[in-house]
């Protein structure tokens, strides 16, 4: 699991970019180093730690006996240097030597990132300690999670090239595809850092008691004041002192209330441009879907979508502020709907002059049903009400049914003819 | 410090959570397919070979990989080198890396070439399933049902030895209706240009009151039987024989029998070997002519392997006595 931030260029510029990598990888410890060095100093620590790092790539690049025998001899000089010369020194001679074996590191894996993520932690550890090297805390933890998010990404490439067998079936678009599904993972997680960072921290953080033994003031008490008279100047300061004004209270409310209209502009805007919003989400999407060059596959790739197309008015929130029983206008109904429109019309007729609905029949049974209930009626009550409409159902019964089934069952489609002459038909226009 | 734990914790909990999800719904929904664009192909020929992966749920597969084991004998016309093609003497591993997304269909076809004769059978496929982080998740093993039947390569006549292509002309100009070199009358038939007055007959064609002519039954045998030897050692000559003749043998015989039948002649065959899936069997067609007959004659033939049932010798015994009237 092999790889860098941006390692795609030349041999000397993907030499400086590893170095930058590497000083960056010991930044955390190389600012807490330098803390109390002059510029000058800081430059020069800097220089030799860049020297280090350059030179043990360019060590790596010796056949492997010199390059073992160049790292040992280097190493134990460092080593030789800190204990005679320089003690106080020594762990820092010793890092040295740790940065001149990791050149043998071309490409940094996961692990590196890993390991960039450990040495933030450990600056943060020593500079919680240090007043003076408190103003790196900030840019240690950005640059933590900054190696948290390249760790995941060095370790998703890696697991899906061992996904990929390490052969040729491991094509560009998955490779991108299931880095775009990285990268929103890891927006998720950047946003949910972002916002439960100071929470966090509160909760992980022990709670500090301040606790001392009053045996001083045991042994010597303070002695209480000749006087317990509230002195003069204190007189007006009790004065002022009085209840707050009740204005403050309608000013909280009043903010609480724009605060609460706010939101509700904000909800009514976002759902009057929810198309707008939409063709957002959209473009996002085609943005992280863009192909961007043609890439020769050994095989012919199609793409179809199963998402079957919605209607306007058919997803989840609009159900939620979908008004209930308002039905929608004529014209505005496809022909299938026209003809189920029809039908519904017949059966809540019927059902609401008495005719018992039963859900387990077939519309054949249903109609049936209902021209057997209408018949059975007693003459009286088939003058009552819609005996015009009842006449005209009971000559289009078939006709109803048979639209009613292609519309409902049959993969052809109703015309709009049909569907009209239908509504002329049972409404006698 | 605590910040960075909690950096830690809470990229840790997204990342179980998300692969949970995996674990549980990553493999639901999902549909596979292999199928041959031709489930019958000559020897020689290309072949595409189509998979269909489908993603019925909103959960996105950052990439799924497709393991199964192909017969060797089939040979992938693109980038094969390069491609997770393991290639053994009987199978090969073939893998297949997909990234779908949710409500997503994929189609993907590969280009096959099938030099060998034979009948080829996918058993099983494995899935496997990567989460976002790219981790191998949930692997479920799949049974399925392709098949690939080669036939043999048909040679044109051309490609006969003289004496083959000779023989083999020579029955088929047989079968024709013109060349009638017999004696005996076997009935009328009408009258067709060429035919010789002397061949009139002149009292059907007076009741009938059209030009009617004898026609007479054929005296020779035209039916042609193949007899194939799937002895590969002949121990008479001391002779063994190849693999790649015996092919040879199979593709002249699918070819003798195709150029027959389709001059309109009758095929029987014989073969003392072993058909797959019908082991320790002798096979045995009956002479027959017509296009199906060919098919099940060419499907059997792609299923001959060089094991010898019973030797020729004793298979050509009885014919040759006559006591065997199966044939």
């Amino acid at each position: 699991m092999k790889g860098s931030l941006t390692p795609r260029s030349s041999g000397i510029g993907k030499m400086v970019w590893r170095i930058f990598v590497e000083l960056m990888i010991w930044l955390p410890l190389v600012l807490i180093f330098t803390t109390k060095m002059e510029v000058r100093d800081r430059v020069i620590t800097v220089g030799i730690i860049l020297l280090f790092i350059a030179l043990g790539l360019l060590v790596n690049r010796f056949p492997p006996l010199w390059r073992r025998l160049a790292m040992i001899s280097i190493i134990i000089a460092l080593i030789g240097l800190g204990i005679g010369q320089y003690t106080n020194l020594l762990p820092v001679f010793l890092w040295l030597g740790i940065v001149l074996w990791r050149g043998r590191f071309v490409t940094l894996g996961h692990w590196h990132y890993g390991l960039a993520f450990c040495v933030c932690c450990a600056g943060l550890i020593v500079g919680s300690k240090v007043g003076a090297w408190a103003d790196y805390r900030i840019a240690f933890i950005v640059l933590a999670v900054v190696w948290v998010v390249q760790f995941f990404y060095v370790l998703n490439r890696g697991l899906v090239e061992n996904a990929g067998l390490h052969n040729g079936i491991l094509t560009s678009p998955v490779k991108k595809a299931s880095r775009n599904y990285l990268l929103i993972f890891l927006a998720i997680g950047v946003v949910v850092i972002a916002l439960t960072a100071s929470y966090g921290e509160r909760w992980l953080t022990p709670k500090q008691v301040k606790w001392e033994r009053p045996t001083g003031q045991i042994e010597q008490p303070i002695p209480p004041p000749e006087s317990m008279d509230m002195p003069d100047w204190m007189n007006e300061l009790a004065k002022k002192q009085g209840k707050p004004s009740v204005l403050w209270d309608y000013v909280f409310w009043a903010l609480i209330a724009a605060g609460a209209y706010g939101v509700f502009w904000f909800v009514r805007l976002g759902w009057k441009e929810r198309r707008t919003w939409r063709e957002i989400i959209r473009l996002i999407r085609a943005w992280f879907l863009r192909e961007k060059k043609a890439e020769e596959l050994p095989y012919v790739e199609e793409h179809r979508s199963l998402r079957k197309e919605k209607k306007e008015g058919q997803s989840f929130f609009d159900s939620l502020f979908r008004r209930h029983g308002r039905k929608v206008n004529w014209d505005q109904l496809s022909n299938p709907e026209k003809v189920r429109r029809l039908y519904e019309e017949a059966i809540m007729t019927g059902i609401e002059q008495g005719y018992t609905f039963r859900p387990s029949d077939t519309p054949s049974e249903t109609l049936e049903g209902l021209e057997t209930w209408r018949e059975a009626l007693p003459t009286s009550s088939k003058k009552e009400k819609n005996v015009d409409y009842w006449s005209r159902f009971l000559q289009i019964r078939r006709v109803l049914l048979k639209l009613y089934e292609k519309a409902k069952y049959s993969p052809h489609e109703v015309t709009s003819q049909e569907a009209e002459s239908l509504k002329e038909q049972i409404s006698d226009r | 410090m605590a910040v960075l734990v909690w950096v830690v914790l809470v990229m840790a909990v997204l990342y179980l959570l998300q692969k949970f999800l995996y674990l549980a719904i990553g493999l639901k929904s999902i549909s596979y397919d292999r199928i041959f664009s031709s489930s019958r192909v000559y020897a020689g020929e290309t072949v595409w070979m189509q998979e269909t992966l489908s993603n019925r749920k909103r959960l996105p597969l950052p990439w799924l990989r497709v393991e199964s084991q192909l017969p060797a004998q089939l040979v992938f016309k693109h980038r094969e080198a390069d491609m997770s093609i393991n290639r053994g003497d009987q199978l090969q591993n073939h893998a297949s890396l997909f990234s779908v997304p949710s409500y997503t269909e994929i189609v993907r076809k590969h280009e096959i070439v099938c030099p060998q004769r034979g009948k080829y059978r996918i058993a099983s496929y494995t899935l496997s399933l990567g989460d976002v982080i790219g981790v191998t998740g949930k692997s479920i093993r799949q049974s399925a049902d392709c098949e690939i039947v080669v036939l043999p390569k048909v040679k044109e006549l051309s490609d006969f030895p003289l004496d083959a292509r000779k023989y083999l002309q020579s029955v088929r100009s047989m079968i024709s209706p013109v060349m009638e070199d017999h004696y005996y009358v076997a009935g009328i038939r009408p009258y067709r240009q060429g035919d010789s007055f002397r061949m009139v007959n002149w009292n059907a064609t007076a009741k009938s009151g059209e030009l009617l002519v004898h026609k007479r039954e054929s005296m020779q045998d035209n039916d042609l039987t193949i007899i194939l030897n799937a002895e590969l050692h002949d121990s008479i000559h001391n002779l063994r024989t190849t693999q790649e003749i015996y092919e040879d043998a199979v593709s002249y015989a699918a070819s003798a029998a195709q150029y027959i039948i389709s001059g309109g002649g009758k095929i029987g065959f014989l073969y003392n070997g072993t058909v797959e899936g019908h082991s320790g069997m002798i096979f045995r067609v009956p002479v027959k002519s017509g296009a199906s007959h060919m098919d099940r004659l060419l499907e059997a033939m792609a299923g001959f392997q060089p094991v010898t049932t019973l030797g020729l010798t004793y298979l050509l015994e009885p014919i040759g006595r006559g006591t065997d009237t199966r044939t």
